[in-house]
């Protein structure tokens, strides 16, 4: 946690040459520099520079009253960085579950199909519905996404659709949740295949247990232990994803915020989202780490 | 090489193949290209035709010709990253897992904070303290924890080869730390990062090409993800542009994929046989 605070801060110092400079170009007016230093603490008012502890202690002091700064390219009407993010976080958060839900309801009958029946039409079928699914760039998925059930099918509500409701939830789901997806039923149909060839489950089968009583109460319980790890570890992945999904479907979140961000040049806001962001990666995983330490007895953490 | 494809079979064949026409369109193709990626030489937006097989864009530039030199950028940056990520890591990893202690803890504790941070949002976060972001930067970018994957499965072969004993016969006849590590565990690593940088590669174009798209780390306009952000916008007046370029990322993240399982089931035969 501590490391991930102390890269969000250095983030502004790790490119060569002087940070405002590089982000205002080298021609920029000397004063829209001094204001833009000041802001950001890397100076005080009079120009004199502020020592790098320092910095850390004024950015500490920033994140510990729950500020995070405020921002720097509308001096007039100055706002915190967490007012922002808070109004873009649930939006985020939102589109992140809808989209976990997409991979997991896919991704788990395909991967048991595709394990139960291997080397089967259908496990190839799942096999490359899944390499499909780790290959397709995921700013492209959308604009298909798009043009198939907007454009042409009328099936769903498009982009910057506020009226939609849940409805408008789904193609941006889709576009987040398909890399998951492939990746869960590829986990799914691994875990399963290893779990069958356990001792427990012919042990299991030898007691005259039906095949799905088998399948389900024993096998898929333990395979599914590893997938749903996964998916508790990439749940971070998709709150960064979701900066691409967010523009394709113009939804208010952290991902747009973000962009705005860099576009007005507000370095302090792109500081304060990567920090959230990093910072919900951070405390999802260490929760999965501790769940799964309770529902494995197995893993003892040392 | 053929009876090599032979024994991959054909999924890693396919892949090998895709690889080599996208390295062709960047070694070849800008000599191939009919016009100048930005050169003005048709009407807007316009649909295939014989004057330009592919169509134009929204300046009316040849598409065809874009997506040549498009190859290149691509091309250059995964193979320039790929390189100095494999480099980095590996050199660390093998340093962290042969010398263990607190170069070792040190090592790891900053590829654990590096892991313990979403990529994309790094790369994002860096590429955009620069007003004008060119190819060292975008580089720079992608490198920073690029070289992370490598030096954990670097770290983790050389904790095995470690005690191995003709690595034990090395030291015990006086080669310096320096010498075993170059000489006799480098060589005997290479497998699984080899494998590593296949998939590796895809990431990075990936990458890339997202970051073009979200308008950040432009390096040319004729990149693939830029001229994927552009057919996004005209998605409602024409479609050719998105689904041109889009099925170009596509096709070699896919070919990527397609030789890294294979190569990877190849070098661990129980992994095949599920």
């Amino acid at each position: 946690m501590l490391g991930v605070l102390v890269l969000v801060f250095l983030l502004v110092h790790l490119i060569p040459g002087d940070p405002v400079d590089n982000m205002l170009g080298e021609g920029a007016d000397p004063r829209d520099k001094l204001s833009l230093r000041v802001c950001l603490d890397l100076a005080n008012p009079d120009g004199s520079a502020v020592s790098l502890p320092r910095q850390f202690a004024r950015f500490m002091r920033h994140v510990g009253d729950g500020t995070l700064g405020t921002t720097c390219h509308d001096p007039l009407h100055p706002r915190t960085v967490a007012s922002l993010v808070a109004e873009a976080l649930p939006h985020t958060v939102a589109l992140a579950l809808a989209a976990m839900a997409v991979a997991l309801l896919l991704a788990l009958p395909l991967g048991v199909a595709a394990a139960l029946r291997p080397r089967s039409a259908l496990d190839a079928a799942a096999t490359t519905v899944s390499l499909a699914g780790l290959s397709i760039p995921t700013p492209w998925l959308g604009p298909l996404l798009i043009l198939t059930f907007y454009i042409k099918l009328h099936w769903f509500p498009g982009p910057a659709d506020d009226e939609g409701g849940l409805a408008a939830l789904v193609l941006p789901a889709i576009m987040l949740g398909t890399h998951l997806m492939a990746m869960l039923s590829r986990m799914t149909r691994a875990s399963l295949l290893e779990v069958i060839g356990e001792d427990y489950v012919r042990t299991a089968r030898a007691k005259g247990l039906s095949p799905s009583r088998v399948i389900v109460k024993h096998a898929l319980r333990n395979a599914l232990v590893p997938v749903i790890t996964v998916a508790g570890i990439q749940f971070g992945s998709l709150l960064a994803g979701a900066v691409v999904t967010e523009k394709v479907f113009a939804r208010p979140g952290l991902g747009l915020l973000l962009l705005d961000a860099i576009g007005q040049r507000d370095y302090r806001v792109v500081q304060g989202c990567t920090l959230v962001i990093a910072i919900s990666y951070v405390v999802v995983n260490l929760l999965v780490d501790l769940a799964y330490g309770a529902a494995d007895p197995r893993i003892r953490l040392s | 090489m053929i009876r090599a494809l032979k024994r991959l079979g054909p999924g890693p064949t396919i892949g090998a193949f895709l690889i080599v026409i996208f390295v062709a369109a960047a070694l070849f193709g800008p000599s191939l290209a009919p016009y100048s990626p930005t050169a003005e030489t048709g009407p807007m937006l316009a649909p295939s035709s014989r004057a330009h097989l592919l169509g134009t864009d929204q300046f009316g530039y040849d598409l065809l010709s874009e997506i040549l030199y498009g190859a290149r950028v691509a091309a250059i940056i995964s193979l320039t990253v790929v390189t100095l990520s494999l480099l980095i890591g590996t050199i660390l990893g093998t340093i962290a897992g042969y010398f263990g202690g607190l170069i070792d803890d040190i090592l790891m504790r900053i590829v654990d904070v590096l892991l313990a941070f979403p990529g994309i949002l790094l790369n994002i976060a860096i590429v955009a303290l620069v007003a004008r972001p060119g190819l060292s930067h975008l580089i720079f970018a992608l490198t920073i924890n690029g070289w992370v994957g490598y030096a954990r499965v670097a770290r983790g072969q050389v904790l095995q080869l470690r005690e191995r004993e003709f690595v034990q016969a090395a030291r015990a006849i006086g080669a310096s730390p320096w010498r075993v590590m170059a000489r006799h565990v480098a060589p005997n690593i290479l497998g699984p990062l080899i494998v590593q940088a296949t998939a590796g590669a895809a990431g990075v174009i990936l990458t890339e090409a997202t970051l073009a798209f979200l308008g950040i780390g432009h390096v040319a306009p004729y990149s693939w993800g830029a001229l994927l952000d552009q057919g996004t916008s005209f998605l409602w007046k024409t479609h050719h542009l998105a689904i041109v370029s889009g099925s170009c990322i596509a096709v070699v993240v896919l070919g990527c994929n397609l030789l890294g399982d294979g190569l990877r089931d190849h070098l661990d035969p129980r992994r095949a046989r599920r």
